[in-house]
């Protein structure tokens, strides 16, 4: 079968394709990066480390009490003081460090898997296709979020995991969301044309022609989906029904702390501070990528 | 327009029924057995048996939603497993509760957002810009429970200012109901501002820059009116569309944040009836929070239809 070539991609259209000038080369062409980027690529690039030194460098284990040593203020023993049972709540920051980006990175990778596809095949497809997609999305969309995520945590016994998947899948809708727009800019690109002429199959033109040219887009909205999945998980631990005690997860040390506001605040502010330098770093990493990788706002 | 209105009523509508069904399979996946529960330590194979009859629980699943379903419409939320007490009555007091608290929240969100965002852009990279952003990435940044904690730590723990916890005494007056509702209101307003306050800068700015302001700048128009007649009217009307989203947004914090100022809404009452598995009582305040939720969408969407007259409700709406 013959593909039409004779229309006429406008330059507005073609424009998202050049986004394909992958991350590296995009970065390289600047003379100056956005501070953004400067400032939240070193914070969650040292978050990351942190995490995974956590075993090393954590003077405690997370889960070790010091009796005679219960409310610690901080100290030089105790960076960051020690709570209700004696445990160091510095040690306790770092192997939560290891939670938070676990429970993050999960949700966010679960809800592309899902949502990437969803969305390259509606805005590829169109027609009913799109339509079926888009309006199953609308349905799950329409439910308040954190009633989904309860339901589901609530029927089955708590672990990180399942916390994890059920707002991955709950971001799902996003995701497709974000994908599909995109595609649908791309799809009057030339490439797509010349593709389709060679008589390619759909999943070679989705996965190789398209999502290349959609990445860059999605980087930005995973760190989005990436903060909204940590403050969410820190919403459901705090209220009881994300990560159990004894695991020093953020949320769960913040709300193990309220008891003790009066004297012994240290016990929440600090994974409270920790929380929110991620979500810092993170916000501020998605922004600065965003402006190096959005031709929109490149040429401002 | 109008029929837009009720295709937009039919969807809520068959929404409101798979969430009502996906309440009531997902209540009965639970592992509690509602007849032992009931019959607490006098419970027996029989007994239990016995009761399970009496209660329509060994009929099929299908014919159970029917039943209950049924009874929700005639306004029979049922029995509150835990308490022992009619549901309806003690659900709408909290929905009450909770609704002054939204209500509240939503009305300084409001006000407060886009106001703060038009400052931040026609101050666009001056201090009220980059104070207006420092705030949001500070409101963005921990979950507003935290902001919860921070201020009964500073409020009523230092300072010993503002009560920290419950609704007020019945009958302790305005004032009394209003200090309780301070604390609340602020923790559920700091994200929503920082999320409001950002679109309407942006949105802002973005008519700021366009022909038509342009065009009245060029014909002499004091700056004041540009900004209040022309750009400002434009600007708002994403922001409306945020408002009802942030709607949803504010229906999961008030879960938290009535639990962390012990506000005895509809939110404490679910996380209650999660807890002890209080199947009856999960099912209603699931059902009425979701209802609310679609409500709000529905109205936020043909609220948009009619500040923005050009929108014409006929073909698909992307």
């Amino acid at each position: 079968m013959e593909a039409p070539l004779t229309e006429v991609s406008s330059p507005a259209a073609t424009l998202p394709a050049t986004i394909g000038a992958k991350l590296p080369r995009a970065l390289r062409g600047r003379r100056r990066f956005p501070p953004a980027l400067l400032v939240g690529g070193p914070i969650v690039a040292l978050l990351v480390l942190l995490a995974a030194l956590a075993d090393t460098i954590a003077p405690y284990p997370f889960d070790q009490f010091h009796i005679r040593e219960r409310f610690a203020p901080p100290s030089l023993t105790w960076l960051a003081g020690t709570d209700e049972y004696g445990r160091d709540v510095f040690s306790r920051l770092l192997f939560g460090s290891q939670l938070s980006l676990m429970l993050g990175g999960i949700a966010t990778l679960l809800s592309m898997a899902i949502g990437v596809p969803l969305g390259l095949f509606a805005g590829f497809r169109r027609g009913f296709a799109d339509e079926a997609i888009m309006r199953a999305l609308d349905v799950m969309m329409a439910f308040p979020p954190i009633m989904l995520v309860l339901l589901i945590l609530v029927v089955t016994p708590p672990s990180l995991l399942k916390t994890a998947m059920a707002i991955g899948v709950l971001a799902v809708p996003a995701m497709a969301r974000v994908t599909r727009s995109v595609t649908l800019d791309l799809m009057s690109g030339e490439f797509i044309e010349a593709a389709r002429a060679r008589g390619e199959r759909l999943w070679y033109i989705l996965l190789r022609e398209l999502l290349p040219n959609v990445w860059p887009v999605l980087i930005v909205e995973a760190s989005l989906r990436m903060v909204f999945a940590v403050l969410t998980g820190a919403v459901l631990s705090f209220l009881g029904f994300g990560v159990q005690p004894p695991a020093a997860d953020w949320g769960l040390m913040i709300s193990n702390g309220r008891a003790f506001v009066d004297t012994a605040p240290w016990i929440s502010l600090a994974p409270g501070l920790a929380m929110g330098i991620t979500v810092i770093g993170v916000s501020l990493l998605g922004d600065g990528l965003r402006e190096v990788l959005d031709p929109r706002i490149r040429g401002r | 327009m109008g029929l837009y209105a009720v295709k937009r009523l039919g969807a809520a509508l068959v929404i409101l029924v798979i969430m009502s069904i996906l309440v009531f399979l997902a209540t009965h996946a639970l592992p509690t057995n509602t007849a032992a529960m009931i019959l607490g330590q006098y419970s027996t194979p029989e007994t239990q048996k016995a009761l399970e009859h009496k209660l329509g629980l060994d009929l099929p699943l299908a014919v159970q939603y029917w039943n209950w379903a049924s009874l929700v419409l005639q306004g029979d939320l049922g029995q509150s497993l835990v308490m022992e007490r009619p549901i309806a009555p003690m659900l709408w007091d909290a929905f009450g509760k909770s609704a002054i608290l939204a209500v509240s929240a939503m009305a300084v969100v409001a006000i407060v957002g886009p106001t703060l965002g038009v400052i931040a852009a026609v101050r666009s990279g001056q201090w009220p810009d980059h104070a207006a952003s420092v705030f949001t990435y500070l409101g963005i940044s921990v979950p507003e429970f935290y902001w919860g904690l921070v201020l009964i730590m500073v409020f009523g723990g230092t300072l010993h200012l503002l009560p920290t916890a419950g609704a007020g005494e019945a009958g302790a007056g305005l004032l009394d109901l209003i200090a309780h509702l301070i604390l609340p209101v602020i923790t559920l307003t700091l994200t929503l501002l920082a999320h409001v306050s950002r679109l309407t800068r942006s949105s802002m700015l973005e008519e700021l820059q366009s022909t038509y302001v342009k065009a009245a700048r060029a014909r002499g128009m004091p700056e004041r009116i540009v900004i209040r007649r022309h750009a400002l009217r434009n600007a708002l009307l994403p922001t409306i569309t945020v408002l009802a989203q942030d709607f949803g947004f504010l229906i999961g914090g008030i879960v938290a944040v009535e639990t962390i100022f012990a506000y005895p809404g509809l939110g404490r009452l679910l996380i209650h009836s999660l807890e002890r598995q209080d199947l009856p009582l999960m099912q209603a305040a699931i059902l009425v929070l979701t209802a609310v939720y679609c409500l709000a969408n529905l109205a936020a969407d043909l609220l948009y239809g009619v500040a923005n007259p050009r929108i014409r409700y006929g073909g698909a709406v992307d």
